[in-house]
C-alpha cells in the first residue's frame, strides 16, 4: 500500500501549445519512467492522430516514482473543443502546473484553464516556458501573468520544456508545495471516474482517483449515479502503459477494469463505491459536455448506410462526447447527423472515419443548435433544432433564438480596431476592454455562436498576425430574426445546402454561396440552375453553362487500357459526388456552403 | 481462339529526329545509332511471339512512332518480311508507315513503296509554319503537302494525314482553310486530333506558365467546323477523329475499335490477346539488350475482368459513327446493353445524346463533341 502522504496528483494545463507535453517528456525522463533512449518527442501524445497533428487531444495519466514519491501527472490537452478534459482531470488532482508560453504571453486558454484550477481549489505552480527561446520576452509574460492573473513575479517557475531548465526545481516544488490527497485507505471505496477508454479485448477502461478505501480484482464495486454492478476484473496504474496492480489505495490514480462492454455504460464523473447497501456520498462530478455543432454524414460511393453505422458506433466506443441519430436528406438519402464539441472534434470524427474505418462519406456543412418556436396541431411549442433541413415550414415559424457566448478575445493593441469591427460584423455586443500589458488587452464581446462555429477562429489569426486567441462559454439562448437560406440546382431544392442566416445578411449570403458552388460543381452535359431563396421568393440565381466539348483525340491499341483507366479513376473521384436529380455535386459544395458566406 | 480473330501486328518505332514539346510517346531522340539493334530485336521478339501464339493470321500490318520513316527502307523490307514469315499474311495485308515530311524525298518514298508498305500516315500538323513552329516541327507547311504530292506521285493511293487543331489563337476561318487545302490535294483520308496537354511535357509546363489554349467553346467550333467541311466534301466521319472517303477507312484502327485481339513489338508497344492485355517495358535501350540477352520484356500486363472488357466494347464502339451492335454485345457478353447499362442509356437518351439505330447504340452530333462525359457515365 502506497503511504498516502507520500503521494502527488497533479497535471498541466495551459493554452495550446505551450509546452505541456514536452514538459511532460522532461517529467518522464527526470524520474527515469521512460528511458532516454525509448523517448521520443511529446512521448504522450501516442495515438496518430495526435502525432501527426502535434496536438494532445486525450488527456493522459502516467504514474511515476521519485525520490519515494508516487507522482501521478495527468497531461490535458490545450485545445477549446477538448476543454471539458481539463475539468475532469483537475478533479482528479490537487495540484496544477499553469504552463504560459514565454514567446506568447497571456493566451485566451491560459486564462479559462487558470480560472478552472482556482474554482477547483488546487494548488497552482506557474510557470514561464520556452525561455530558452531567443523571441522569448521573460519581462512582458511576467508582468501579463501579474496583471490578467494576479500571479506575482517572483512566484513563477522559469522552465525550458525543451531543454529541462528549471524542470527539476519545478518537480521539487510538486513535491513541496502540492498537498497530499486526504482520504482513508480503511474507509469504504469511493472513486472518481474521470475519464474512460474503450479496449477491443477487455472492454471498457475507467480511469479512476480513489479518494477513500481501496479496490482490488474480484471487489464488487457499483457506480452511484447509474446504479450497475460489477465485479473488478483489473485494477492498475499507467507507466504509462496500463500495468496491472495488487489493489489501489485512497489518493491514488489509476484504472479499472470490469468487463464492461460499453462506454456509456460508464459515465465520466461517476463515483464507484462498494457494491451493495452502503451509502457512499456520490463525489462532485461534471456536467457531460454536450454538443455544440453538428453536420450531417452520408454514406456515398462503395459504403453503404450499414457499414457508416458500424463505423460510427465503433468510434463512439472511445469517444462518448460525439453523439449521431439517423436521419434522411431527400437529396443524400440516409445517413446521420452528429453532434461534435467544437470544428476540430468534427474535422477529427470524420478523419478517423475515413482513414481508420474506411468509409467515404458526404459530409454537409455544420451547424449550431437554434431553438425555435413554431406553431403545430398541439399549439406553440418549442423546438431544438440542429439541422437547417428539418426546420417546420416558414410560415409556421413565430420565433427563433440562437445560442449565444461570452467570448474573451486576447489580441495585442494594435489590432483592436480590426478585432472590433471583425466582432461587429458578426452581430457582437461589446462588453469590456481590459488591459493585460501596455501591448496586448483581453476585448470581451457577446457573439452569437454561430458566427464564430466556422471561419472566426481562422479570421482573428490573420487579423492578428497569428497572435489573438479566443475562448468563450456559453451563456444562453437569445432571440434573433434569423431566416433559412433554400438553395435549389437544376430547380430542385436540395435539403442538405439549406442554411440559417440571420435576416439582414442572407440575401446577400445567399449571392455569394452561389458564386462559390458555381466553381465548385463542376459543368455537367446539360446547363445546370442554380438559385437561392428565402421563404417562397427566389433572391439569386447562377447559371453553369453546359460542357461544350470533352472528347480526347486518339485512341489506338496503346490508348485503350489508359483511356479505360482514366475513367475508371473519375468513377472513383465520383464516390465523393452525390447525384441530385441528374447533376453530379462534389463533396466540396457541400462543405463551401459557409465559406461561401463568408468570403468577400 | 487466336488463330482465326487475330488482325493486326504492330511495330512501335521508338525513335525521332527531335521530341516536339506535345508528345509523351515512348520515343528517344535517334542518331541512328541504335536502328539497327532494334530492327533485330524486334525479328526475334516477333520470333518469340510466333512460336508463343503458333503463327497466328493477320491483315494488317502497322508501322507507328516516333518516326518509323527515320528506318531505312532495307530495314522497314526486313520487318515487313520478318511479319509474313513469322506469322500467316492473309489476303491482301494493309502495311501501315508512319512518316514525318523532312528528308522524305520521291526516291525514298519509291523504295518504301517497294519494301512492301501499301499506306502512308502522313504527320503533317498544319500547312501553316507558326503553327508548325508552336508545335516544334522541323518541317514547314509547304514542305507537307510537297511530301505529300511525292507520295502520290511515287505510288502511293492509301495515304493518311495528321492535322492538329485547338492551337493557340486558332480561329474557325484558318482552320477551314488548311482543310479545305487538303480536300483540294484529294487525300483519301484525315486524322484530326484536337491538341492534348499530356503530363510532363513541355506543353504542360508552358500552360502551367500562363500559355492560354482556345477554351472549350472555341475547340467544339473547329471540331464542329471540320465535321461540316469534311462531310461535305464526300469524307465519312467515321470515328471521332477519323475521316475518311469511302473504302480509305484504315483497316488497322478499325481492329482495335472492333476490339479484336493484336501483337504489339517494340518498346512500350502493348499487345491485347482477351482477357489480357499488356506492353513491353518503355526504356529503349533496355528494352533491345533485354531481346538480345533472350529475356523478357514485359512491363505491364492485366487481366481485364468482364466489367472491364464490357467498358471497352461500349467506348470503343460509340467513338465509331455506326456505334455498339447490340446483338453482338449481347452474344458476347450473355447480357444485353439494355440489361446492363439501361438506366444510363435512357438517361443519356433523354439528354439528347445517344441514340438507338437499327440495333446500334451511337453518339448524336452533341454526344460526339462530349463523347468522354457520355462514357465516363458507362464506367
Ligand atoms: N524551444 C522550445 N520549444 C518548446 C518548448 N516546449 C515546447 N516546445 C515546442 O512547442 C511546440 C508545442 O509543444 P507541445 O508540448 O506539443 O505543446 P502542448 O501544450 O502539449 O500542445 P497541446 O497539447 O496541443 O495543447 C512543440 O513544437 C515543442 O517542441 C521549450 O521549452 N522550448
Ligand atoms: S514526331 Fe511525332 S512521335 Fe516524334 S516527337 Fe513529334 S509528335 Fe512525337
Ligand atoms: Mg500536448
Amino acid at each position: 500500500m502506497t503511504d498516502i502522504h507520500k503521494i502527488r496528483n497533479f497535471c498541466i494545463v495551459a493554452h495550446i501549445d505551450h509546452g505541456k507535453s514536452t514538459l511532460a517528456d522532461r517529467i518522464l525522463e527526470l524520474t527515469g519512467t521512460v528511458s532516454k533512449r525509448d523517448l521520443r518527442e511529446q512521448y504522450l501524445d501516442s495515438n496518430a492522430l495526435e502525432r501527426e497533428r502535434g496536438i494532445t487531444i486525450k488527456a493522459k495519466a502516467v504514474a511515476m516514482r521519485y525520490q519515494g514519491y508516487e507522482l501521478n501527472l495527468i497531461d490535458t490537452p490545450g485545445h477549446v473543443d477538448f476543454n471539458y478534459e481539463v475539468s475532469r482531470s483537475l478533479a482528479a488532482c490537487e495540484g496544477a502546473i499553469l504552463l504560459v508560453d514565454a514567446t506568447q504571453g497571456v493566451q485566451a486558454q491560459t486564462v479559462a484553464n487558470y480560472l478552472l484550477a482556482l474554482d477547483g481549489g488546487l494548488t497552482l505552480l506557474s510557470s514561464l516556458n520556452k525561455i530558452d527561446m531567443q523571441t522569448a520576452q521573460i519581462e512582458e509574460s511576467l508582468l501579463e501573468m501579474e496583471n490578467s492573473l494576479g500571479i506575482p513575479k517572483d512566484e513563477v517557475f522559469r522552465v525550458s520544456g525543451k531543454l529541462g531548465q528549471g524542470v527539476e526545481e519545478l518537480l521539487q516544488a510538486v513535491i513541496d508545495k502540492v498537498p497530499p490527497p486526504t482520504g482513508a485507505a480503511d474507509a469504504p471505496l469511493q472513486a472518481l471516474v474521470f475519464d474512460s477508454q474503450f479496449n477491443e479485448y477487455r472492454g471498457v477502461v475507467a480511469y479512476v482517483r480513489i479518494f477513500n478505501g481501496r479496490v482490488r480484482r474480484g471487489d464488487r464495486i457499483r457506480f452511484v449515479g447509474s446504479g450497475t454492478q460489477h465485479e473488478v476484473e483489473y485494477v492498475g496504474i499507467f507507466t504509462p502503459h496500463m500495468k496491472e496492480v495488487g489493489e489501489l489505495t485512497a489518493g491514488q490514480v489509476g484504472y479499472l477494469m470490469a468487463n464492461i462492454k460499453s462506454i456509456r455504460d460508464v459515465r465520466v464523473g461517476d463515483t464507484v463505491a462498494p457494491a451493495g447497501g452502503v451509502s457512499v456520498p456520490a463525489l462532485p462530478g461534471y456536467k457531460e459536455p454536450l454538443p455544440v455543432v453538428f453536420c450531417g454524414f452520408f454514406p456515398t460511393g462503395d459504403t453503404d448506410f450499414e457499414e457508416l453505422k458500424k463505423a460510427l458506433e465503433r468510434l463512439s466506443l472511445n469517444d462518448s462526447s460525439f453523439k449521431f441519430q439517423a436521419e434522411t436528406s431527400e437529396a443524400l438519402g440516409f445517413g446521420y447527423r452528429c453532434g461534435f464539441l467544437g470544428l476540430l472534434h468534427m474535422e477529427i470524427i470524420q478523419e478517423r472515419l475515413e482513414r481508420e474505418e474506411g468509409v467515404e462519406l458526404i459530409q454537409t456543412a455544420p451547424s449550431v443548435t437554434y431553438e425555435i418556436v413554431a406553431r403545430t396541431e398541439h399549439g406553440r411549442a418549442v423546438l431544438r433544432v440542429d439541422n437547417p433541413a428539418k426546420l417546420p415550414d416558414d410560415s409556421l415559424l413565430e420565433e427563433w433564438r440562437e445560442p449565444v457566448v461570452r467570448a474573451s478575445l486576447i489580441v495585442p493593441t494594435e489590432s483592436i480596431g480590426a478585432i472590433m469591427s471583425l466582432c461587429e460584423g458578426r452581430r457582437g455586443t461589446y462588453e469590456k476592454t481590459e488591459y493585460i500589458s501596455p501591448t496586448r488587452v483581453i476585448l470581451t464581446y457577446k457573439l452569437p455562436f454561430a458566427e464564430i462555429v466556422y471561419d472566426f477562429y481562422d479570421r482573428l489569426k490573420s487579423l492578428t498576425r497569428g497572435y489573438g486567441t479566443l475562448d468563450y462559454r456559453f451563456i444562453g439562448y437569445e432571440t434573433s430574426d434569423l431566416t433559412r437560406l433554400r438553395i435549389l440546382v437544376g430547380g430542385q431544392e436540395v435539403d442538405a445546402l439549406s442554411v440559417i442566416f440571420h435576416r439582414e445578411t442572407a440575401e446577400q449570403k445567399g449571392r455569394r454561396i452561389l458564386r462559390v458552388l458555381r466553381k465548385e460543381i463542376p459543368r455537367q452535359m446539360f446547363e445546370v440552375a442554380l438559385q437561392a431563396a428565402i421563404g417562397k421568393k427566389v433572391i439569386a440565381r447562377e447559371d453553369i453553362s453546359a460542357l461544350a466539348k470533352n472528347v480526347t483525340a486518339k485512341c489506338y491499341g496503346g490508348d485503350i487500357s489508359r483511356k479505360r483507366k482514366l475513367w475508371e479513376k473519375q468513377k472513383e473521384g465520383k464516390k465523393r459526388m452525390k447525384a441530385v436529380g441528374r447533376v453530379e455535386i462534389p463533396q466540396e459544395a457541400f462543405m463551401a456552403v459557409l465559406r461561401g458566406a463568408e468570403e468577400d | 481462339m487466336l488463330a482465326a480473330s487475330l488482325f493486326g501486328l504492330y511495330i512501335h518505332v521508338p525513335f525521332c529526329f527531335k521530341r516536339c514539346p506535345y508528345c509523351a510517346f515512348v520515343l528517344i531522340e535517334s542518331d541512328g545509332s541504335l536502328h539497327e539493334r532494334f530492327v533485330g530485336a524486334v525479328e526475334r521478339q516477333m520470333e518469340r511471339a510466333a512460336a508463343e501464339f503458333d503463327r497466328p493470321p493477320f491483315t494488317s500490318l502497322y508501322f507507328g512512332g516516333g518516326t518509323p520513316s527515320l528506318l531505312e527502307p532495307a530495314q522497314i523490307a526486313r520487318l515487313v518480311e520478318a511479319a509474313r514469315t513469322r506469322f500467316v499474311a492473309q489476303g491482301n495485308v494493309e502495311v501501315t508507315l508512319e512518316a514525318n515530311p523532312d528528308g522524305l524525298g520521291l526516291g525514298r518514298l519509291r523504295d518504301f513503296l517497294g519494301a512492301g508498305v501499301n499506306r502512308l500516315s502522313l504527320g503533317a500538323q498544319s500547312t501553316d509554319d507558326r503553327e508548325l513552329e508552336f508545335l516544334g516541327r522541323t518541317h514547314t507547311g509547304r514542305q507537307a503537302l510537297e511530301t505529300y504530292h511525292a507520295a502520290r506521285s511515287a505510288g502511293f493511293h492509301n495515304i493518311s494525314v495528321d492535322l492538329i487543331f485547338g492551337l493557340p489563337n486558332q480561329d474557325v476561318e484558318a482552320w477551314k482553310f488548311a482543310l479545305e487545302r487538303w480536300v483540294k490535294a484529294d487525300v483519301p483520308h484525315l486524322s484530326l486530333y484536337g491538341l492534348t496537354v499530356e503530363r510532363g511535357t513541355p506543353l504542360e509546363r508552358r500552360r502551367q506558365n500562363g500559355l492560354e489554349l482556345p477554351a472549350d467553346e472555341t475547340q467544339k467550333a473547329l471540331y464542329e467546323t471540320a465535321i461540316q467541311t469534311l462531310s461535305r466534301s464526300g469524307y465519312r466521319h467515321y470515328e471521332i477523329s477519323n475521316f475518311a472517303r469511302p473504302g480509305f477507312e484504315s483497316r488497322h484502327n478499325l481492329g482495335y475499335w472492333e476490339g479484336r485481339p493484336y501483337l504489339g513489338f517494340g518498346p512500350g508497344a502493348h499487345s491485347y490477346v482477351p482477357p489480357c492485355r499488356w506492353a513491353a517495358i518503355s526504356n529503349v535501350p533496355l528494352f533491345i539488350e533485354r531481346i538480345e540477352r533472350g529475356e523478357p520484356v514485359t512491363g505491364m500486363e492485366e487481366r481485364l475482368t468482364v466489367e472491364q472488357r464490357m467498358l471497352e466494347r461500349i467506348f470503343l464502339g460509340l467513338r465509331r459513327a455506326e456505334g455498339v451492335f447490340a446483338p453482338a454485345f449481347a452474344e458476347e457478353f450473355g447480357v444485353s446493353i439494355e440489361q446492363r447499362y439501361g438506366p444510363i442509356v435512357a438517361e443519356l437518351m433523354d439528354l439528347g445524346l445517344v441514340a438507338w439505330r437499327g440495333g446500334f447504340l451511337a453518339l448524336t452530333p452533341r454526344g460526339k463533341l462530349l463523347a468522354d462525359s457520355v462514357i465516363g457515365r458507362f464506367a
